[in-house]
């Protein structure tokens, strides 16, 4: 809470009272939220918690029910992002908003392009990317296409976009979700020295561990309501963690060795083209045995989504052979795979995972509903519906759901659970779970990974494609690494350290390990 | 909870009506006329005798099917605007049918209805396959097979099928047999009604009863979704739009078996068109058409009274339908955005 005895500064940033009503959702109740002069102040809370719309308040993008905010002592009125602007409030989204094929130096200066008659000047425009990037040590190549730079080097080009608006305070939205562990770390160096400079940093996460590494205060959020804020240096994880879900975590994920079975699955020198006709997997092979979790680690964009496309039948591989069972089905349907009991947790929930605009029902029902018992002929059984989808929402204590609730109300980590509990429901012979805790809280991560666990301990064969080591790392009994289309390594889990994993992930390979 | 629901959904299309009321009612105001006697001979004469709600009635059925045939497509994602092509073809095989067959009554209307709804699917399903198989835009196709199917049907009549009297470029008139019962004697409102707010209900238990339903919707909700779970999203979108043939087809022949008893070059004043509208203030949910297509309906009906005592022409209904379209589209747009803001928020 405010009023801490060593206040080192006043509040640049104060919200008092902040309550925002969304329809059905009380995203903020009554938040107080303080953000002092030259600190990195970390935001935490599950999915669904309301940081995201605090900080939007904050910024513009939505205006707050009631209460107030006062920047520099004095209240102001922040309708649009503009305002936001002006009163130095900056903000780097979670999805990146640059324009692919303009370079960098032309990204930057979109929106206030400096001008020579009625053109952009280009010599000027590249002149200020470079002095932007040189005092805040934020290296980039202005004549870059942002196309042709890394996820990491994109992120610098949003904050130095927002940079160049000349903001004193500046929110970053999730931003180590697209990031290497070794781009992570350059980020809080970044961070850092903006500080020492005189900005004053939000930064909204629910990883514990960055929390800890790179704030030096912590607010945290539950339930829409200010749990509590804490200096860093004097908390730790379990301390967080109790805050964010109200309740002991266990870390560690408790699991027995695997006794790993027959292979299920075999992989051979699979290849497929990404959307835009070029390699993406490039002669991936590994085997996946029932009772065992082979996790996929890798910096995202090494092929990771094609492959996981050509496994479930949405991408058609251009060559190499995938065996179910001993038998070939390389270009089958998604439903034949289906019904070969292959069930596919999607990364990306809200582009194939679900029907955002869609009722639960509808969602919870997807690659069943053609089945007995919910379809009888041509007909579907709405009173079997609603009961199955009523049994998926109590057996994955998905929260604040009915079966017609529309599932793009539900917060990320509830419609994960949707997404999860329709495909474990079939009892799958193998179980292909890509990011299955992206952007979800703690206590439904928790809850997933133990999920997960329990059907490899049932016997199925799981595969788990995650951005995130540590999971890859706590969950999987042997992991591979993937890097520009290939699986580059493979190890016991065990074996294997989390900064050699992620060595291989940038391609370094063994040379340095 | 469900009644709460039904108004929050029914509130936006309502007030954008109003607002297009009120819009409209400044421009008759601006025309030198009293927008109240506008409105009263728009929306509620209509409805004050039997004679003119039965005119109401017989312009009701080709909006309220042709609404159903836009409807069925739009809510696989697929946008049909060539349901005015479709319906001259299937008006000109319900007439074939009705001017060459000799039958009974109870079976020459069912194959005659079949036989337009048939032609009026096929036509459709050229589109849905360019779609399907070479991703052409079937908004672009299905405009530019209107025209194919307006001189495609003038040819038929004033070419092969030409009546032997012939003066004006209509076909033979279609056997007694085949007329549709007619029930509000002195307007031509004829049993169509019922076969179409039958269909209306059929179309609510094939989207939200069937596996067939489910799959359409999904598929336009979210095509990779769809796509994901085992649906094949292309054989989705050609079931939609030959649905929606079916529909646009029966438009057609119900037209001609009910009104017209011949098939006349132009009789249709942009029904297909008018489809649109009507599914689109209905939310594209099918049993809400109905009411969409009766105030339609009823502004057309009443479009003649206001000629008779203003000096406002029919055009007076064409600006407010005009209107009203603006209007509920702004307002489609003004719902998506929100949806979209509230998935933001999730984030």
């Amino acid at each position: 809470m405010s009023g801490d005895a060593n206040a080192p500064s006043a509040p640049i940033v104060r919200m008092r009272g902040i309550t925002k009503q969304f329809p059905g959702v009380l995203a903020n109740d009554a938040v107080d939220f303080d953000l002092r002069e030259r600190e990195v102040h970390a935001l935490v809370g599950e999915n669904g918690a309301g940081k995201s719309t605090l900080m939007k308040i904050l910024f513009g993008l939505y205006t707050s029910d009631s209460g107030t905010i006062e920047v520099d002592s004095r209240e102001v009125q922040i309708a649009t992002p503009q305002n936001a602007l002006d009163l130095g409030i900056g903000m780097v989204h979670q999805h990146f908003m640059l324009i692919p094929s303009l370079t960098v130096a032309e990204n930057i200066v979109l929106g206030a392009e400096p001008r020579r008659g009625p053109f952009l000047d280009l010599s000027r425009s590249i002149q200020r990317t470079r002095e932007l990037s040189d005092r805040y040590g934020l290296r980039v190549r202005p004549e870059a296409t942002v196309q042709s730079i890394s996820v990491g080097q994109r992120q610098r080009v949003e904050i130095l976009k927002t940079l160049s608006r000349g903001v004193k305070v500046l929110i970053l939205d999730e931003p180590t979700a697209v990031l290497t562990p070794q781009e992570t770390d350059d980020l809080f160096r970044v961070l850092r020295g903006l500080v020492s400079q005189g900005m004053s940093v939000v930064l909204i996460t629910h990883k514990l561990r960055e929390v800890l590494a790179a704030s030096d205060r912590v607010t945290v959020m539950r339930a829409g309501r200010h749990i509590g804020t804490v200096d860093t240096a004097a908390t730790d994880t379990e301390e967080l963690a109790r805050m964010m879900v109200g309740r002991e975590v266990l870390f560690r994920v408790e699991k027995k060795p695997a006794q790993p079975r027959e292979t299920l699955l075999e992989v051979r020198d699979l290849q497929a083209l990404d959307n835009r006709g070029l390699p993406a997997v490039r002669g991936v092979s590994f085997s996946l045995r029932r009772g065992e979790i082979y996790g996929i680690a890798g910096v995202e964009g090494n092929g990771q989504s094609e492959l996981i496309e050509a496994l479930t039948g949405l991408r058609r591989p251009t060559g190499g052979r995938l065996l179910l069972g001993g038998k070939p089905v390389e270009g089958s349907s998604p439903r034949r795979l289906r019904e070969l009991g292959v069930a596919h947790v999607p990364e990306d929930r809200l582009i194939y995972g679900t029907s955002s605009t869609s009722s639960v029902a509808d969602n919870a029902i997807m690659g069943f509903h053609y089945r007995k018992p919910l379809a009888e002929k041509i007909w579907l059984l709405k009173g079997r519906v609603i009961s199955w989808a009523r049994k998926l929402i109590q057996g994955f204590d998905v929260r604040g759901a009915r079966p017609d609730t529309l599932i793009g109300s539900l917060s990320g980590g509830n419609m994960q659970k949707v997404v999860l509990a329709r495909e474990m429901s079939r009892q799958p012979n193998v179980l292909i779970a890509a990011q299955p805790t992206r952007g979800v809280d703690v206590g439904a991560i928790e809850f997933i990974h133990s999920k997960l666990i329990e059907y490899r301990d049932a016997g199925a064969a799981v595969l788990l494609i995650s951005a995130e080591l540590s999971e890859v790392m706590s969950l999987s009994d042997r992991i591979g690494v993937i890097f520009n289309g290939r699986i580059v390594a493979e190890f016991d889990a065990g074996t294997v350290t989390e900064h050699q994993l992620g060595l291989y992930m940038l391609g370094a390979g063994k040379v340095s390990a | 909870m469900r009644a709460r629901r039904l108004i929050i959904e029914a509130l936006p299309p309502i007030l954008s009506l109003l607002a297009a009321l009120l819009v409209a009612a400044l421009i008759i105001l601006a025309l030198g006329e009293n927008p109240v006697t506008v409105y009263r001979a728009l929306l509620f004469e209509p409805f004050s005798s039997l004679r003119t709600f039965g005119r109401v009635l017989e312009v009701l059925v080709p909006l309220l099917l042709s609404g159903l045939a836009v409807a069925v497509a739009f809510r696989a994602g697929v946008f049909n605007l060539g349901v005015e092509g479709q319906l001259y073809l299937g008006a000109f095989a319900a007439a074939w049918v009705g001017f060459t067959l000799a039958a009974p009554g109870f079976l020459q209307i069912p194959a005659a209805m079949a036989f337009g709804a048939i032609v009026g699917a096929l036509y459709a399903l050229i589109p849905a396959l360019l779609r399907a198989y070479f991703n052409a835009d079937e908004i672009v196709t299905t405009i530019m097979l209107n025209y194919v199917a307006f001189s495609l049907t003038n040819y038929l009549i004033t070419g092969p099928f030409r009546p032997p009297d012939a003066g004006s470029a209509q076909s033979e008139a279609i056997a007694l047999t085949a007329h549709l019962g007619r029930w509000l004697p002195p307007s031509r409102a004829h049993i169509g009604v019922f076969i179409a707010l039958a269909l209306a209900v059929l179309l609510y238990l094939l989207l939200y009863r069937t596996t067939i339903g489910y799959e359409l919707r999904m598929a336009g909700a979210n095509p990779r979704f769809a796509e994901y779970g085992g649906v094949s999203v292309r054989r989705t979108i050609i079931m939609a739009m030959i649905f929606s043939g079916l529909l646009a087809g029966l438009v057609g022949a119900v037209e001609v078996l009910g009104i017209q008893y011949r098939f006349r070059a132009g009789f249709s004043p942009g029904y297909g068109f008018d489809g649109i509208t009507v599914a689109l203030l209905a939310r594209v949910e099918p049993l809400a058409i109905p009411l969409a297509a009766l105030l339609f309906a009823a502004l057309r009906a009443g479009a003649s009274i206001v000629q008779l005592n203003t000096e406002l022409g029919r055009e007076v209904v064409d600006v407010l339908q005009a209107i009203i379209i603006l209007f509920v589209t702004a307002e489609g747009l003004w719902y998506f955005l929100r949806r979209r803001r509230a998935l933001w928020a999730s984030g």
